[in-house]
């Protein structure tokens, strides 16, 4: 290799300065969009959620069922009435923290 | 110990953890700054922006992100592509081919009387001012600079070639054309 290639070579690999930060990372995290919510308080959201489910289930869907087999035009039987009743108390929170996930996404 | 990137990148993408995020950021700036540098032929505020753009699209894409490649090697990709749209967005009544633009001389630096090394580099079309920094100032090997730009490893290696002929010869001139 010549002296001049040799020249280049050395020249091409003579290191780069270090550019100082100078708010460049704040700069780019203020251009973010904002923060999801954490998936670990996500998790105990919903884990909430399904204990208060399963505790209101429990103290009004048989009452509620009776209720809706006695409103009912058409003769449902208690046991469809009650599997109703908890399809309708366990998709409500269901619905509310679909929605707030789609929103926060 | 400081946390390895592929900590911080798990961090980012579980809990969008702002403080990894700004972690990486700061951990890499330096080199995407310089290497957008290079690419902008010392635009430094075009540079700055382009590399929060880079970063920004880091930030979006880093659930994809599968750790195949080094951290940096992705982050240069983005940072490439990034400068290349905004080139087009630049030349929108010239019609820009990525192809042309690699075989073709930039004149637009030949302006200096004398030529260093560094404003020698200036003059190389922007694929090979990409190769050029990508090995010779971030010390990355030719497979990987073909990784991070997306290109065959024997495109590298003739730009390489081609570009050392380039510089032996304008820095043999000492005078622009």
């Amino acid at each position: 290799m010549s002296s001049d290639s040799n020249n280049i070579e050395a020249a091409l690999r003579a290191p780069e300065p270090a550019l100082a930060d100078d708010d460049f990372s704040v700069k780019v995290l203020a251009r973010l969009p904002p923060r999801r919510r954490r998936s670990s308080a996500r998790r105990w959201t919903l884990a909430g959620a399904a204990c208060l489910g399963s505790a209101l289930t429990a103290m009004f869907a048989p009452p509620l069922g009776d209720a809706l087999a006695s409103l009912s035009p058409w003769m449902i039987p208690p046991l469809a009435a009650t599997a109703l009743a908890v399809l309708v108390i366990v998709m409500l929170p269901g619905m509310y923290f679909l929605y707030t996930e789609r929103a926060d996404r | 110990m400081s946390d390895s990137d592929a900590a911080l990148v798990a961090r980012v993408v579980a809990d969008d953890d702002r403080g990894a995020f700004e972690l990486l950021v700061r951990r890499h700036q330096s080199a995407v700054r310089n290497f957008l540098r290079r690419l902008a032929r010392n635009d430094v505020e075009r540079a700055n922006d382009l590399a929060q753009e880079t970063f920004i699209k880091m930030h979006a894409g880093l659930h994809s992100y599968r750790g195949a490649a080094r951290l940096s090697t992705w982050l240069f990709r983005i940072a490439y592509h990034t400068f290349l749209n905004d080139e087009r967005g630049r030349r929108t009544n010239v019609e820009f081919s990525e192809d042309e633009h690699a075989g073709a001389e930039d004149t637009a630096a030949a302006t200096a009387t004398t030529l260093d090394v560094d404003s020698a580099l200036e003059r190389l079309p922007v694929r090979q001012r990409a190769v050029f920094d990508l090995h010779y100032k971030k010390g990355m090997t030719h497979s990987e600079v073909a990784d991070a730009l997306e290109l065959p490893i024997g495109t590298v290696k003739s730009d390489l070639k081609r570009g050392h002929e380039k510089l032996k010869g304008w820095l043999a001139e000492g005078v622009s054309q």
